[in-house]
């Protein structure tokens, strides 16, 4: 019986993400204590192509694990957070990437991808990093 | 959850956002939106490009404060569903009704703003935006403010003067026949009307009220019994029919205010406790005595159940069907109140006869007294239970009343004995089947319970909201047929503004209440029905929601000369009704969708 609620409890729980910072300026001092880059997403609550990312493509195991093993993810919504000047944006979601000095990598990703696609925009980014 | 993601995942390859990337439109070029002025309207149109939607819930319409021009009452459209929202799609208008706030006349210049957000279907969504347009306004074709046109509210006595060509059979039916016809033709009717879910609920109250009588219950009483309680069912219908027949109100309306249905779900769950002898719930004992004395007593049962007749009639099962709207409008129209009132009458019979035969069964096939009889106690308890669930769920919200449902299935479950050891050594089939119902009810009470959690909008569905990919991978499939909602309104103000506004569209009007059970049916198997929702894509749907009876609301009624929910009410595209084509009562989809093949010939 008890185990019955643990295992309900436990499955819901399962549903991970990346945990998502709000700060610029943390994220950029958390990516060079962990020598990570930054993932900034501009989003907006109430967003379906927003939703999508967040409950689709970050949730996938492949790209929670990409995110987390090379990127600081950092998170504004436009409605309720000040998003940094440097990061402009037409809609959402926009995806900017960085080093953890602020320097820009690859170009600005607006809108929604799928996991494939958002797999290699990651993919991409890191080997550039590396060059 | 894990197909249904690769299924996503691979409708989004379909669209590839990539090679799209950089490909959005600016926000100028997604949403293009004109407005004029025609007549006394301001007429907004949203020119959207393709795979653009605007959220229904983020547009709004402002005119700059000034002098001269107002905003008069004005509902938004509803829009249509898109992956759990509502949106508005390429081509939406809105007709916002203007109002003169100066004495003055001629020209008057005004600044109309339209608020709006919305996304493209390949994965951006676009910052809040506002749109001005600076427009003039004759203000001589205005009125003034507060004085927006409200239609008459004359009695549909001198409106609508009774065809004699009308080709409703039922109508007919009254008008011509003799009386033997015409009563065994609403008998026969009521023996149909008996098969709908509006009398379904009156099978436990009746049934466990005899079986409550125990071991002294004969065949003879059980009739007599069933006998009173459908009389005094008939009774109420006729009489509540022709004073509804005759002053235009619903009376059954006035019966569904939350503290009446509160209270009678009070008494079912009294009810029901004193049916529980096996579950040994103790009520105090003056109580329990007392209702021993109401029940079970020998010469008041009569009394009792004539009461929890007239009651059921007018609170438990209010439906209107076509019989009983066809009997109440000859009533109001021909004012024979004796002839519709013994058609009414014969309908009642008609439809009690099923509970008479149940009542008088329930007597004469009821165990012996032992521990079965306690077990029929039992499940009818639970039925008396479920019928006041059922009842609250009108005035209740749904997460609430889907929380009910949990805690009954987790008591029945437990009581079941789901989680029992065996302990008694009677047969193994018997247990393991026991057993199994118990663990089954224990899985749907925990389903419903994460249903209540997660606000769930209906008992059927309790996990909708954390399936929510799946309804956007269906609606993505075929975005070009997005589900149409109604539009509520609750006034005849609010009717005539959408009215105008749908000039050149097909309107198909639907009375609506919470309490009106075949209304709920009508939404579950009716307009849920793909093709049915195909059929009608090019009707503007509103639902004139009658659920609080309130003063404006009954106007909506008797406007229409409409009795009570469900009635369909269809308009061609110049506003004007097509009087011939309503609908009265549940249609199944099969029968809509006949009906509107026969519109669509016209």
């Amino acid at each position: 019986m008890k185990s019955l609620f643990f295992l309900l409890l436990f499955s819901l729980s399962l549903f991970g993400e990346p945990n998502w910072l709000r700060s610029y300026e943390e994220a950029k001092t958390q990516a060079l204590i962990q020598k990570k880059l930054l993932l900034v997403m501009i989003s907006r609550e109430g967003c379906d192509a927003c939703w999508y990312m967040e409950n689709i493509v970050f949730e996938e195991e492949s790209v929670d694990a990409l995110v987390m093993e090379h990127f600081i993810p950092v998170y504004f919504d436009t409605n309720s957070d000040t998003v940094p000047d440097i990061f402009a944006y037409a809609g959402t979601p926009t995806f900017y990437f960085t080093d953890a000095q602020g320097k820009k990598l690859g170009h600005r990703i607006n809108g929604a991808s799928n996991i494939k696609d958002f797999t290699a925009i990651l993919e991409s980014i890191i080997q550039e990093a590396k060059n | 959850m894990r197909p249904v993601i690769l299924l996503i995942s691979l409708l989004f390859v379909l669209f590839s956002p990539l090679s799209a990337q950089n490909k959005f439109l600016s926000l100028e070029e997604a949403f293009v939106l004109t407005a004029e002025v025609i007549d006394s309207k301001a007429i907004v149109h949203f020119e959207l490009a393709d795979d653009i939607y605007v959220y229904a819930d983020k547009v709004s319409v402002e005119i700059t404060p000034n002098e001269n021009v107002g905003m008069g009452a004005f509902v938004l459209p509803q829009g249509s569903d898109h992956d759990g929202d509502i949106a508005y799609f390429s081509g939406q208008i809105l007709s916002i009704p203007l109002e003169k706030l100066s004495q003055g006349s001629g020209l008057a210049a005004f600044e109309l703003l339209v608020n709006y957000q919305g996304c493209s279907e390949k994965g951006l969504c676009y910052e809040p935006s506002t749109q001005s347009f600076a427009l003039e306004a004759d203000l001589d074709a205005l009125q003034a403010a507060g004085m927006a046109p409200v239609a008459d509210l004359a009695p549909i006595i001198d409106k609508e003067p009774l065809d004699e060509n009308n080709d409703d059979p039922i109508t007919a039916l009254l008008t011509g026949g003799n009386l033997l016809y015409i009563l065994g033709g609403f008998f026969i009717f009521g023996l149909l009307l008996s098969l709908t879910p509006c009398v379904f609920p009156m099978v436990p109250i009746l049934s466990s009220v005899i079986i409550s009588h125990g071991s002294e219950m004969t065949t003879k009483k059980a009739f007599l019994l069933s006998m009173v309680y459908v009389q005094a069912m008939a009774i109420t219908y006729t009489i509540a029919g022709v004073v509804a027949g005759l002053s235009g109100a619903g009376v059954q309306a006035a019966f569904q205010t939350p503290w009446v249905i509160v209270a009678f779900s009070a008494v079912f769950i009294l009810l029901a406790l004193s049916m529980f002898g096996l579950f040994e719930i103790q009520m105090p004992q003056a109580l329990q005595s007392y209702l021993n004395r109401k029940t079970e007593g020998r010469g008041k049962g009569y009394t009792s159940i004539a009461i929890m007749g007239l009651l059921s009639a007018l609170i438990v099962g209010p439906c209107v069907a076509a019989p009983l709207a066809a009997a109440l409008g000859f009533i109001s129209q021909s004012g024979d109140a004796f002839l519709g009132g013994m058609a009414l009458y014969a309908l009642s019979m008609g439809m009690g006869i099923p509970l008479l035969i149940v009542g008088t069964g329930a007597g004469k096939f009821m165990p012996r007294p032992g521990s079965w009889m306690e077990a029929v106690k039992s499940i009818f308890g639970v039925m008396m239970l479920a019928v006041a669930i059922w009842m609250l769920s009108r005035v209740l919200d749904n997460s609430i009343i889907i929380f009910m449902w949990s805690a009954l299935a987790m008591f029945v479950a437990v009581n079941i004995g789901a989680f029992e050891s065996k302990n008694e050594a009677y047969c193994h089939p018997c247990y393991a089947a026991q057993k199994s119902i118990g663990m089954m009810l224990f899985l749907v009470a925990i389903t419903l319970f994460i249903g209540a959690a997660t606000n769930a909008s209906s008992v059927l569905n309790p996990l909708e909201k954390l399936l929510p990919s799946q309804a956007r991978f269906a609606t993505g499939l075929q975005l070009q047929t997005p589900e149409k909602s109604f539009v509520k309104v609750r006034s005849l103000r609010e009717l005539d503004a959408l009215i105008a506004a749908s000039e050149g569209k097909k309107i198909m009007l639907d009375f609506y209440a919470d309490w009106c059970t075949s209304c709920k049916e009508l939404e579950h198997l009716t307009f849920s029905n793909p093709e049915v929702i195909n059929a009608l894509k090019d009707y503007v749907l509103i639902q004139a929601d009658v659920t609080e009876n309130t003063d404006e609301q009954k106007a909506l009624s008797r406007h229409f000369g409409v009795f009570g929910p469900p009635a369909m009410i269809f308009f061609d595209d110049k506003g004007d009704e097509l009087t011939k084509e309503r609908i009265i009562g549940f249609l199944p989809p099969e029968e809509m969708l006949e009906k509107l093949e026969k519109l669509e010939k016209k």
